[in-house]
């Protein structure tokens, strides 16, 4: 993937870039919202991470400059504002997901995989099936292997959201976001709980496991160890 | 000192007013000595016509005698005949010929000022000079009009001292007056900046400007000093509560060094590590929130159109599965829809903190031996006519009365649970909540157990 980081900060767009290249992403780097638009307007990205506060430009005039020249491409937003009304406020100038500062780069990485996945006409698929996993979104029949699954409404959802995003690191706070749309730090681990429910019914009385914790980050929904 | 405003305001007062005064005394003065002129020349014509009629109806020779006669009478009403060859014929002698013209005035005895009037000229018959034009002089003293005048003069000039003076005087009187009041203030602005913002300016209670303006600055302080408490108490707790947390976390880490290196361990260590640090960003981003929670400048995040039973019901079915792992049931007793305009996240945040805290804090007497049953945690949701109440009541060990006040605090972890988990900063998160939707965070005894009640006014 094509990415374009716009942070001011030499030592976070570094890291950032340095981080990203490490998992297999091509990354290029502007210090400031005038380079970075630039950039944005002349080569093509996947995804956009854009800082809020920047000089010369902010991270928000940047997106929506884009977005009136109809540069549809993801943006992400940094930001060390973490307010509801900051993050209405993102969103509105044309972002497609708003990240809080001081964040986790496994935090970072897995939305930015859901967001070059968003592109993909894929997304509206009346059935998903992983391995012998099978859900479909009409009927709301979940079946693993032959046997049929019960699940509660919002188990469902949970479920379908993470083999929409199959393969994909999910992290708790994204689980939170858009299952239950909730933005709040909820203290307790709520989704870990709602997590293991939904393996004990998923996972339990088969195998292989198809839904996998990963340390410091999330859950991942794939086949096997594939 | 004339850097004084009150003073110059009061000696620019005075000066116009002196001004203004003058005038008024010059105008009355010059209106007088005109009236009194008139009046003067108006007798003069009297006293010539009279004169006039003696001679028209007695001849020559009785106007010279009642010329003489008359002098005596009157030293102040003078008279006198006169031709150019012999001079004054009879009267007064100084009354004579000038060449001024018809009136004009004259010093008489050295003392006297007269003012004269050239009058009724007659020929006479002929004499040794042959026929000759014969002139009537009259004069009266105008001593009096020039004293009175001059009296004028004087107290005008006596009354602009006595002004300028007094507004000296007075000037001087308000400036220190409003040194006093203002000293008060300077004092205050001082103790201020010199840092302690507790200081207030003293009010008099006159409610006049100054008392006023003192009102609006001590509310002013009141806001920075509030603002400057919460400043203060946001760094006080990252210093206090992070501290700590990056303390374990180094420890973690210098543990892991210790070991022998690609030990198994420190893939262990570093997971850890990651958890830790995840935490300290949790507790930031906490506190960070309260600290933005103010009232009065979150107006348009709190346009939600919500029904707060749904709210109610999404987040306890997000709680419902840790409650069930702590053998605790979430009841919603009752919850009518109830329309809310309010911010839906930060609502739920409250709630969910709420539960959170019920959950964590009956956990553990709710598996002491002998209470085999599943402890409820009730939700309840009213509506009265003066706002709504969500009430959170678990079966715990709740919070003893003088506790609780402690509990909404900041870090308000009663020494009984510093063990569990969490930042605490749940419940003075929620307060925060409540408070900037213009309600409040109220905790009663549930007997036994705590009763958080989330009050919110009708929007």
């Amino acid at each position: 993937m094509r990415l374009l980081v716009i942070e001011d900060d030499a030592e976070t767009s570094s890291y950032l870039a340095k981080s990203l290249r490490e998992s297999g992403h091509v990354v290029d780097v502007a210090l400031d919202g005038d380079s970075g638009l630039h950039l944005a307007e002349t080569a093509t990205y996947d995804v956009l991470i854009v800082d809020r506060m920047l000089p010369k430009r902010d991270g928000l005039s940047v997106i929506q400059t884009l977005r009136a020249q109809s540069n549809r491409t993801p943006a992400l937003i940094l930001s060390a504002l973490g307010q509801v009304d900051d993050r209405v406020k993102g969103l509105r100038a044309g972002g497609d997901d708003y990240l809080t500062k001081p964040f986790a780069f496994a935090e970072l990485l897995a939305r930015i995989e859901v967001l070059v996945r968003r592109l993909q006409p894929d997304d509206q698929e009346t059935r998903y099936t992983v391995a012998d996993l099978t859900l479909d979104r009409l009927s709301h029949k979940v079946m693993r292997g032959q046997t049929v699954i019960i699940l509660q409404p919002r188990e469902f959802r949970l479920l379908e959201y993470l083999m929409r995003h199959a393969g994909q690191v999910v992290t708790r706070t994204m689980l939170l976001e858009n299952v239950w749309d909730y933005h709040f730090d909820p203290q307790t681990n709520v989704i870990d709980v709602h997590m293991s429910r939904l393996r004990a019914k998923i996972d339990k009385d088969f195998t292989p496991a198809l839904i996998h914790t990963v340390r410091g980050a999330g859950y991942i929904l794939r086949p096997a160890d594939a | 000192m004339m850097r004084s405003l009150p003073l110059r305001a009061t000696l620019m007062a005075s000066i116009s007013l002196v001004i203004a005064a003058l005038a008024l005394v010059l105008a009355i003065g010059w209106q007088a000595n005109i009236a009194m002129s008139e009046r003067t020349l108006g007798d003069l014509e009297t006293d010539l016509a009279e004169l006039a009629y003696i001679h028209g109806r007695d001849g020559r020779a009785a106007l010279v005698a009642h010329l003489a006669q008359r002098g005596a009478a009157d030293p102040r009403r003078l008279s006198s005949l006169w031709n150019k060859f012999d001079g004054v014929v009879a009267g007064h002698r100084a009354l004579e010929y000038r060449s001024e013209g018809d009136v004009f005035e004259l010093e008489f005895n050295g003392r006297a000022r007269l003012y004269a009037r050239r009058g009724t000229s007659f020929v006479t018959k002929p004499g040794e000079h042959g026929a000759i034009e014969e002139f009537l002089f009259v004069a009266r003293d105008i001593t009096d009009q020039r004293a009175l005048a001059r009296r004028i003069q004087l107290i005008a000039i006596g009354s602009l001292l006595t002004l300028g003076a007094g507004a000296l005087v007075f000037g001087l009187l308000i400036r220190r007056q409003f040194a006093v009041r203002l000293r008060s203030i300077v004092e205050a602005t001082q103790a201020i900046m010199s840092g302690n913002l507790s200081q207030r300016i003293p009010r008099d209670g006159s409610d006049d400007e100054i008392d006023q303006l003192s009102g609006q600055l001590n509310d002013m302080l009141s806001r920075i000093d509030e603002l400057m408490q919460a400043l203060r108490e946001v760094s006080d707790n990252i210093a206090h509560d992070l501290k700590t947390p990056i303390n374990r976390l180094r420890i973690t880490a210098e543990e892991a060094l210790r070991e022998p290196a690609n030990a198994a361990g420190h893939s262990e260590a570093l997971g850890a590590i990651i958890e830790q640090a995840d935490g300290i960003i949790q507790t930031f981003n906490a506190l960070l929130q309260i600290a933005r929670l103010k009232p009065g400048v979150h107006g348009d995040t709190l346009r939600d159109d919500i029904d707060l039973a749904t709210l109610i019901t999404d987040v306890t079915e997000l709680y419902a599965p840790v409650a069930e792992d702590a053998d605790m049931i979430i009841r919603i007793l009752e919850a009518d829809p109830t329309p809310y305009r309010g911010n839906r996240q930060l609502l739920g945040q409250a709630l969910a903190n709420l539960i959170d805290n019920a959950i964590k804090y009956s956990a553990e007497t709710s598996r002491t031996p002998g209470s085999a049953r599943v402890r409820p945690i009730d939700i309840t949701l009213s509506a009265y006519p003066h706002g709504i109440e969500i009430s959170v009541a678990d079966h715990g060990a709740g919070i003893a009365p003088e506790d609780r006040a402690k509990a909404l605090q900041r870090f308000g972890r009663l020494d009984a649970s510093r063990t569990l988990p969490g930042t605490g900063l749940g419940l003075s998160l929620v307060s925060a909540i409540a408070r900037i939707h213009g309600g409040a965070l109220r905790l009663e005894d549930n007997a036994p157990g705590l009763r958080a009640i989330l009050a919110l006014p009708q929007t």
